[in-house]
């Protein structure tokens, strides 16, 4: 399945938007820092001040691909992609649940907590209509949303935004499930050029997954699920045409980029 | 596309013949909430989920919503269903797309209670296999033995409908021959107390579509079907999926329910079928009054005097799992010829401009909208029936 890249962004540690990565990324000289993400400056006020970190690491992303890809964001289908969603709203909630604590769910938190939350902020910050998709799949959670944008792009033959998201979980929630550092990474998806073109297909079985060729990057690759996405990124900066398979739970899925 | 081998478990018991007759007896699965003793109200309980016990070799999988799927997977001959399909098209082409809002988070809740005295969570706590938002997915295709593509959609309480989007888009692109669709979610603590911090729990059993609604009922439900190109004539075909945003509020429905319009529009459209080729909507009806006020506009509107019905009285709101539970729901009604009217309301709101029916009305059933919409303000409709 083909289709045609109109638009990047990413997220990370020492990556502060495309703009200001694309070198970083093609080059080996990457450094990380900590970076957090800007308040989405789409949404009013008093839905902005509603939003953690989390909603703000995958909406920076959001906005920047959607932007840079010449669509208008309200009518842009998307996939969100995210192993954890917003781990730091759901445990103020556990928080609250536990014994000895005063027991008072927020009612802003609760509805913060649902998986589809940064989803929902966009659709809220664009004022669109179309349909957002949410999905998460373990560590295989960059390739279960690629493979879901993919295939809506070419069924229904309309531009998707693929937003992939994650950000390290509250303690001690930590401890289980260790995510290195926040990251996100957004492709605008189209089933037409120009940009470059992604073949994509999954295969059954163990196949090899790719990595990035800097090990600063491949230990952030290693650490957060979206960032099995940096391979992808790397060649995409380089404008290298260049095989990024990653690895999808009982198979693997074949990612090929090529520039015209 | 078919669903084939659909069964669903809910607080109407396990599998399909526990739903047709509860239906047909207009008989509520809802009591008085004996789960949560912080919360009020009553509850959609499945019966028997505390002793079942997920296959040897799963324990890292084991929580009361992987509890629950596994109990409705084995409803139905639905492991019968799965395993024709491999013969037929090979376990690599046959993917696996849930719907689950909460996942086993209540793992995670118990976890909480027995941190140790340094805060830490107990040794056994598996977040992977239960809190994960996929552990669902992945707990369903290892137990069947699948290898195609698996994936948990999490939109809320549009979550398994919005699978089957996901699921039907991966046959169509050629990457399945079949997708295991469905999904479940499970009474847990952070729902009955997020509801409630809402003020959004009904005091006594859920009456959507009532004038004098005040809320909801939370229930647990997990259902699933094959869903291929191809299937038995008798099985259910999903005709059309519309889906669409509200763009307006993270927990309240847009008022005028313009997104719950444009999905209903939308899922005929796909189906390229008129309204008046619907014979019933099985609303998302869930209690509240802004939401049940919001779909009424949205279904007169498009919809005009099609008869229409909430089945959240019989088995409590179900979140993520509602849309595989009621696509359940439509088929036992198309093949017995009714439709399940509201429960526990003598006379639907004066002020709805839609046709609710508040008793069970007799008639031939092909064709049945099946609505889901969820936080987020993510509304997804679904048309099914026989083509």
């Amino acid at each position: 399945m083909r289709v045609w890249v109109r638009g990047v962004s990413v997220w990370g540690p020492g990556l502060e938007g495309w703009a200001a990565s694309a070198l970083i990324l093609a080059g080996s000289g990457y450094v990380p820092r900590p970076s957090p993400a800007p308040a989405p400056a789409l949404l009013p006020p008093n839905e902005r001040r509603r939003t953690g970190p989390v909603v703000r690491l995958a909406l920076a992303v959001a906005t920047e691909a959607a932007g840079a890809s010449g669509y208008d964001p309200a009518t842009l289908r998307s996939v969100f992609g995210s192993a954890n969603g917003d781990g730091p709203v759901v445990g103020t909630i556990l928080d609250a649940l536990a014994p000895g604590t005063p027991r008072v769910v927020s009612p802003t938190a609760f509805g913060n907590s649902v998986h589809n939350a940064a989803a929902g902020y966009w659709s809220i910050a664009t004022g669109g209509a179309q349909p957002a998709d949410c999905v998460g799949a373990g560590d295989a959670t960059w390739a279960a949303a690629l493979l879901a944008a993919v295939v809506e792009v070419r069924t229904m033959q309309m531009p998707v935004l693929l937003v992939v998201y994650d950000h390290p979980l509250p303690p001690p929630l930590d401890m289980t499930r260790p995510i290195l550092a926040p990251f996100a990474m957004a492709l605008v998806l189209a089933p037409d050029g120009p940009g470059a073109a992604l073949d994509v297909a999954y295969v059954a079985g163990a196949g090899p997954a790719a990595e990035p060729d800097d090990p600063a990057l491949r230990d952030l690759a290693c650490g957060n699920p979206a960032a099995q996405s940096l391979r992808l990124l790397q060649c995409l900066a380089r404008r290298q045409d260049g095989d990024c398979p990653a690895a999808y739970g009982a198979g693997h899925l074949l990612v090929r980029l090529t520039h015209d | 596309m078919y669903l084939t081998g659909l069964t669903a478990t809910s607080a109407l018991g396990v599998g399909m013949a526990a739903h047709r007759a509860a239906l047909q007896a207009r008989r509520s699965g809802l009591r008085p909430n004996d789960f949560e003793p912080l919360t009020q109200g009553w509850i959609g309980r499945v019966d028997g989920v505390e002793a079942h016990r997920l296959p040897p070799g799963f324990s890292n999988y084991d929580c009361r919503n992987n509890r629950l799927a596994d109990m409705a997977l084995r409803a139905d001959g639905f492991l019968g269903t799965v395993t024709d399909a491999v013969r037929r098209y090979g376990a690599g082409r046959i993917g696996v797309v849930l719907g689950t809002s909460t996942s086993g988070v209540g793992a995670a809740e118990d976890a909480y209670r027995d941190r140790d005295a340094a805060g830490a969570l107990p040794a056994e706590f598996d977040f992977r296999g239960t809190q994960d938002i996929a552990s669902v997915g992945m707990y369903v295709q290892a137990v069947l033995g699948l290898a195609g593509p698996v994936s948990v959609v999490s939109t809320a309480c549009a979550s398994a409908l919005r699978a089957m989007l996901d699921a039907r888009a991966l046959i169509r692109a050629g990457v399945c021959d079949a997708v295991v669709v469905g999904g479940a979610d499970t009474l847990c603590r952070m729902t009955l107390n997020g509801f409630a911090a809402l003020e959004l729990i009904s005091p006594g059993p859920t009456r959507p579509c009532s004038a004098d609604r005040t809320g909801i009922s939370i229930g647990e439900a997990a259902g699933f079907a094959l869903m291929e190109l191809d299937g038995p004539a008798d099985a259910l075909q999903v005709l059309g999926i519309g889906a669409s945003s509200d763009g307006y509020h993270m927990s309240s429905p847009h008022p005028e329910g313009a997104g719950a319009a444009a999905a209903m529009r939308q899922a005929l459209h796909d189906a390229g079928s008129e309204p008046g080729q619907v014979d019933w909507i099985n609303l998302h009806g869930t209690g509240t009054r802004a939401n049940d006020a919001a779909e009424d506009l949205a279904v007169h509107a498009v919809m005009g005097a099609t008869p229409a019905s909430s089945t959240k009285g019989f088995t409590g709101h179900t979140l993520g799992a509602c849309g595989i539970l009621e696509a359940a729901i439509a088929q036992i009604c198309i093949a017995d010829g009714f439709m399940a009217g509201c429960l526990g309301i003598d006379a639907p709101d004066p002020s709805f401009g839609s046709r609710v029916l508040t008793t069970n009305l007799a008639g031939p059933v092909r064709r049945v909208l099946s609505n889901a919409f969820g936080f987020g303000g993510i509304n997804c409709s679904v048309l099914l029936g026989h083509a």
